[in-house]
């Protein structure tokens, strides 16, 4: 799994695709069908990609060109836009950093969350899981473009959930009962050029898998885009311009008791002429309803299946994944004083 | 009708109810009772309430007495751990490689957090989030918050807080009413009814006719919504008083009344905990007297007057609550009534 070894190339040739217009209204043949698409997908690549997924070329250009815009601006009005202790807005350089990261990867970021009504019950419930998106005062139709990108990508997430339950033997609304109405996440990234001396040491995203429940990965500006199969090693995506790769993450693993196991993916450095550029990439994380239970029916478990992880609530897992990637980047002293601390508070009244 | 009056009705389960104040749950869990059910309340890691009933599958040891254990809770007779689903996923006696028993769960309840309380689900059907009652402008004012627990019957704590006419004569030195009474002599006061698909509203001063709508902002006025909350709100010539008061009922003859009414003055913190509510404890030491004779005499030779019939309608919306006939039948107290009495 070291990112010595040589990735395998691979294209959207080489694997079933996955409708999603056949699923949602094709007859009991077509969504069949679909559904064994994904399944064979998962066992041998780990991951799928769908299309007839209704994100128009036309949203996502107009995405990157504000993605463009927005990374263009200067560092002092980017800055302004950036919260220090929330989610979403601007998330510059040396901020996140991936679980198994040793340095923080080389990009910057922007996140909006979904946005619902003031008085959703899961919002009255957790409102820091919706936080008020801030809005940069150029470009422009920021706040249209990313509306419609939040919009395309929502309508693909019942669909797509309903499927990868099936996929699993699943109960069909499992999973899309767990996400719905959940804080997801649109994210922009940039990845800058990288430095001509590869001494550096800096990485444009190392391993990782996500903590939401799928991530789903239209094509970015360039290709780099790399995951883990557990029965072919590393491959690296070209070729998936007109569909959407969808990454399944740490929840989906707990909410079907790793019937349907995490992707591991990274973005490599390129090598060549490709990396005097900068790549743009949007990524839609679907998360869990901060209320949801994350826990896997008795579908998924067996004699040979016994139970792998506990119960947990959707948001505690958040939280935790949050402070453990936060404390991995602590000194070790603060460390264990935080560890000490945390355990006191839960013995007190 | 003079049977069923002796028995005190039981509140309907199907709504949340209050397990306690977001701030008196901070580290440990704690123990509960509601509708006779023992429960154990306790945070996750990132704050989120979980509630499970209160006793280990295994000897039956109050899990209120365990301990956290990242997101799972620890019993303290035996070490066994429940996550929030209450699925048993460690027992410490067993050896190395001896596969976990399958199937051992506790029971759970729905909660959620809805500032300033923790709310659990009592029913058997699935929770409804939108059922949770409503504070209004909770994030505006500044509060005082506290817990009173009276050993009587929800019906006569409920009761209680309906009754107009005690306020002058029970809240010595504690009630707007007393003072008023004190100082100016009693006066003749007219009160309007209303029963609502939800409960009841009196108010002050009457409106002219059944169709006028309730005013906005009338001098004085009180709500009741089914199954526990009593709310009131009345004038003050410096501002708007605002108290919230849900009975939950722990057992039959013990009722645990969660308050929170605005400070006289809007200084200082926005919520303030308070060990005592002097008017409260008024009613607390009296109640506890006449519960004794309703559980030695029962109700049925009660004598009421005019001024009781806020107090009448109350308790007969309760009864058919509690026999799930509200509902359908809430034609059968009439939909509008002015009471007149001396205060």
């Amino acid at each position: 799994m070291s990112a010595s070894e040589k990735p395998r190339q691979l294209t959207a040739d080489d694997m079933p695709l996955v409708s999603l217009a056949a699923f949602v209204e094709g007859g009991a043949a077509d969504r069949a069908e679909q559904v064994d698409r994904m399944r064979r997908s998962l066992q041998d690549h780990d991951f799928f990609a769908l299309v007839d997924h209704g994100l128009s070329r036309d949203s996502l250009e107009a995405g990157y060109r504000a993605a463009r815009d927005f990374f263009a601006l200067p560092e002092s009005e980017k800055r302004a836009l950036h919260k220090g202790s929330g989610f979403v807005g601007y998330i510059p350089f040396g901020v996140e950093q991936a679980l198994r990261g040793s340095r923080p990867d080389f990009k910057e970021l922007w996140h909006s969350v979904a946005e619902r009504a003031p008085n959703h019950p899961e919002r009255l419930a957790r409102p820091e899981a919706y936080p008020v998106n801030p809005q940069p005062r150029t470009p422009r139709e920021w706040p249209s473009v990313l509306g419609a990108l939040h919009a395309s990508f929502e309508s693909m997430v019942d669909g797509t959930l309903r499927m990868l339950s099936l996929s699993a033997a699943l109960p069909e609304t499992w999973l899309a009962d767990t996400a719905r109405d959940g804080p997801h996440l649109l994210r922009l990234i940039h990845y800058p050029p990288l430095p001509a001396d590869s001494s550096s040491g800096l990485e444009r995203a190392v391993e990782h898998t996500g903590a939401g429940i799928l991530g789903f990965t239209p094509a970015a500006t360039s290709e780099g885009l790399e995951i883990y199969s557990r029965t072919r090693s590393w491959q690296r995506l070209g070729g998936f311009e007109d569909a959407v790769v969808v990454t399944v993450a740490d929840m989906t693993e707990r909410l079907t008791n790793r019937k349907i196991a995490s992707s591991l993916h990274r973005v490599a450095n390129p090598d060549g002429p490709s990396s005097a550029e900068s790549r743009y990439a949007i990524v839609y994380f679907v998360s869990a309803r901060p209320s949801a239970l994350l826990d896997c029916p008795p579908e998924a478990l067996d004699k040979e299946n016994p139970r792998l992880f506990p119960a947990q609530n959707a948001w505690d897992f958040v939280t935790e994944r949050m402070t453990d990637v936060w404390l991995n980047q602590a000194s070790p002293p603060y460390r264990a004083y935080f560890r000490l601390k945390q355990r006191l508070k839960r013995l007190l009244p | 009708m003079a049977e069923s009056n002796d028995t005190a009705p039981v509140l309907p389960k199907n709504h949340w109810y209050i397990a306690c104040a977001s701030s008196k749950l901070r580290g440990a869990p704690r123990g509960v009772r509601i509708l006779d059910e023992q429960l154990v309340v306790f945070r996750g890691t990132s704050g989120t309430p979980v509630v499970l009933e209160d006793r280990c599958p295994h000897r039956q040891a109050p899990l209120s007495r365990g301990s956290l254990q990242g997101h799972t809770l620890q019993c303290a007779y035996h070490g066994w751990r429940f996550d929030p689903a209450g699925h048993c996923v460690d027992i410490p006696s067993l050896g190395a490689g001896s596969p976990m028993p399958s199937g051992i769960r506790v029971p759970t309840r729905t909660a959620i957090e809805r500032a300033p309380y923790i709310w659990v689900w009592m029913g058997d059907g699935p929770a409804d989030v939108s059922r949770i009652p409503d504070i209004p402008q909770f994030e505006d004012l500044r509060w005082n918050q506290g817990t009173t627990v009276i050993e009587c019957s929800a019906l006569t704590a409920i009761e209680n807080f309906f009754d107009p006419v005690h306020t002058a004569f029970l809240h010595r030195y504690t009630h707007p009413h007393f003072f008023r009474r004190a100082l100016g002599g009693a006066t003749q006061s007219s009160h309007e009814l209303r029963a609502t698909p939800s409960g009841l509203i009196a108010f002050a001063p009457p409106t002219a006719g059944a169709d006028d709508p309730v005013p906005d902002r009338p001098l004085g006025l009180a709500r009741f919504e089914l199954p526990n909350h009593a709310s009131l709100s009345f004038s003050l010539p410096w501002q708007r008083h605002h108290g919230h008061f849900f009975y939950v009922p722990e057992t039959a003859d013990r009722t645990r009344v969660e308050w929170l009414t605005t400070k006289y003055l809007q200084l200082g913190r926005r919520i303030r905990w308070r060990r005592k509510n002097a008017v409260l404890e008024q009613d607390r030491l009296l109640l506890e007297q006449i519960e004794k004779w309703h559980q030695r005499r029962g109700r049925s030779d009660e004598r009421s007057v005019a001024a009781d019939a806020i107090t009448l309608m109350l308790s007969k919306i309760l009864r058919l609550a509690a026999a799930g006939q509200w509902q359908g039948a809430h034609d059968s107290v009439p939909a509008r009534r002015v009471v007149h009495f001396r205060l």
